[in-house]
């Protein structure tokens, strides 16, 4: 009795009738990564700096807080008399550039982040209310999103934070105000589409409620854009909690932080370029590095949104 | 089109609303705006005072009327009056409306430059897809969208001012006191308004009539400045109306890097002195010129382009 082989869905065959394994969609995620170079820059050094801001004591070479005004506005590559040695040279009050840029990666990130994550949940959450509800509701959420794009962002948040004070979490806040806007934009969009499909449709009928719609069809279907937006996102939220904490109204010193090494530096441009040059290239890379992944991720899970970029 | 119009009027009147609600809300996040408004040295016995004074012990819906319509001698926002400034003792309005030009001057020199790099650098790059050109302009694409502009401002003033010695670190009298900024300003527009215009350019040029006009035997040259172009410049257009609103309000942090005397820099005095009839009147301000761009911007694209029902 012949003994038929079990078909495999995981395995298909090449022309030879060898099997071959399906690779797996990590497998070809990574795999399409790794012919992309730009996106791999970014996914590095995004990784290093998360990790530099979860455990800046394993790379920080010298207290960030530590001041000595006998090595004050030293160039980079300087070395005391105890055999020290300041990478990138060190500040006005003779504090170790490199060390204060790893540091201050913490504050970038996690404002960054929490940003994200904020933001992400007023828009989507409005989104899919406008998107399913339509009409009026609709109407009222797309004006009040109008409206908060209108008003000068940088200046309405400054305002703000100069009146809540200046915490991490007020400008987290302050941030989120305006930039729940874009998931919200995106998320409505999409739903309007999705709520005429046949899936939504079904749903309704087999006695769905609502809020059972919104979270189990609705909801892990906008994921993937709302992932490519938040990622392209959160490289301008670095960018504007830097320039907050240059307008000096960031995390308060002495807790380095990027856009407060470019404030401090900006007094020393003729003498001490390093004091401005290597904070603000760290946070170019790193903004460059979300950019990169962002632009790679929207390839990857979002085709509809791909332009003809390439 | 005319009911587009009004359409499009009464719609930009609810946002213009909707953001005065904002601007007064503002001040009472914190529950007491007169604890806000007063420095921390000040008594109890002087907030109270103040608080009277300026009427933050009346209902919050009798103290929004009054922002709007007026309230004693103040005339109310919607007449242009935001109080007088306690820092200047001068009305807020006018001080905000004085550094405007400075404000749009900047606006459109950014925007200058970026039109003067975007527009060849994006049609070049879409007509040589996949040439040098091309890979350099996505390079420089990506550099724009990824450069804080105020620490580009920083280091152009390092290279062009301290090394170089060419142009100046700040000022605002000297014709080329404005080029740094509006570099720093621009770069960002520049990267927005040349990817636009290459993918726009590359939709265009991928549709038929473009291969009916080749088959003719039209010259290429020819065929992209007739027939590509004309058909590329409505969704540019677009963007270019969008990133002038957009730069209205986001040179504030260049403008303090060059100490160049517009709204931003004015903003950012003034909350630092606590002047927050001035940060109202700002904020206002720009909303209401991003709101008209926009409108502006949504005639001109119904105007344009036939396609788009008014309906």
């Amino acid at each position: 009795m012949a003994t038929e082989k079990p078909i495999n869905i995981d395995t298909i065959s090449d022309d030879n009738g060898d099997v071959m394994p399906q690779p797996s969609e990590f497998k070809l995620a990574i795999r399409e990564l790794l012919k992309r170079p730009p996106a791999l820059f970014g996914v590095f050094f995004i990784l290093l700096v998360i990790i530099m801001a979860i455990v800046p004591w394993l790379f920080s070479p010298h207290d960030p807080l530590e001041q000595s005004l006998i090595r004050h506005l030293k160039p980079p590559g300087f070395v005391d008399a105890d055999g020290k040695v300041f990478y990138l040279g060190t500040d006005q009050l003779g504090r170790d550039i490199l060390s204060r840029v790893i540091w201050g990666s913490r504050v970038s990130i996690a404002v960054g982040v929490a940003a994200v994550f904020v933001s992400g949940f007023i828009g989507i959450t409005t989104g899919l209310i406008a998107g399913y509800y339509g009409g009026k509701i609709d109407a009222i959420i797309s004006r009040i999103v109008d409206a908060t794009l209108a008003i000068p962002f940088v200046l309405l948040a400054i305002s703000i934070i100069a009146i809540l004070g200046a915490s991490l979490q007020n400008i987290v806040l302050a941030i989120a105000l305006r930039t729940w806007t874009v998931y919200t934009r995106v998320v409505r969009g999409e739903v309007f589409s999705l709520k005429e499909t046949d899936m939504i449709t079904g749903a309704r009928s087999a006695g769905c409620g609502t809020v059972r719609i919104m979270l189990v069809y609705l909801l892990p279907n906008v994921f993937s854009s709302t992932l490519v937006v938040g990622t392209i996102y959160l490289g301008r939220m670095i960018i504007i909690e830097a320039s907050f904490s240059f307008l000096g109204m960031g995390v308060p010193p002495p807790t380095p932080t990027w856009g407060g090494m470019l404030a401090f530096g900006r007094g020393y441009l003729d003498t001490a370029w390093w004091l401005t040059f290597f904070p603000g290239i760290v946070l170019t890379l790193t903004v460059l590095g979300v950019n990169l992944l962002g632009d790679w991720l929207r390839d990857v899970l979002d085709p509809r949104m791909k332009r003809l970029d390439d | 089109m005319r009911n587009y119009i009004i359409r499009g009027c009464l719609q930009s009147i609810i946002v213009v609303w909707i953001v005065l609600l904002i601007i007064f809300l503002m001040l009472h996040l914190t529950g007491d705006p007169a604890d806000v408004l007063m420095p921390p040295e000040a008594t109890n016995e002087e907030v109270d005072e103040f608080r009277k004074e300026m009427g933050f012990d009346r209902p919050l819906h009798e103290q929004y009327f009054s922002f709007l319509f007026g309230h004693k001698e103040n005339l109310g926002v919607l007449r242009g009056d935001f109080g007088t400034s306690f820092y200047h003792q001068e009305p807020a309005m006018g001080l905000v409306t004085e550094r405007i030009p400075a404000t749009l001057m900047l606006a459109v020199a950014s925007l200058f430059v970026g039109l003067v790099i975007a527009i060849p650098a994006g049609i070049l790059s879409a007509v040589f897809r996949k040439s040098w050109i091309d890979h350099f302009s996505s390079v420089l694409s990506m550099a724009g969208q990824s450069i804080p502009n105020f620490w580009l401002g920083l280091m152009l003033i390092i290279v062009f001012s301290e090394i170089l010695g060419w142009l100046p670190t700040s000022g605002y009298r000297e014709a080329k006191s404005i080029v740094l900024p509006a570099f720093a300003a621009g770069l960002y527009a520049t990267a927005r308004i040349m990817r636009m215009m290459r993918s726009t350019l590359l939709e265009v040029l991928s549709q038929d009539f473009i291969n009916t006009a080749r088959s003719k035997g039209i010259r290429e040259a020819v065929v992209i400045s007739r027939h590509a172009l004309k058909n590329a410049s409505i969704p540019v257009v677009t963007i270019i109306g969008l990133e002038l609103g957009g730069l209205l309000s986001g040179t504030v942090v260049v403008e303090v890097v060059f100490a160049w005397p517009g709204v931003g820099w004015l903003v950012v005095e003034a909350i630092q002195s606590n002047d927050y009839p001035v940060v109202q009147a700002a904020v206002a301000l720009l909303s209401f010129m991003f709101v008209g761009v926009n409108l502006a911007v949504d005639i001109l694209y119904a105007w344009l382009d036939p396609r788009i029902s008014y309906s």
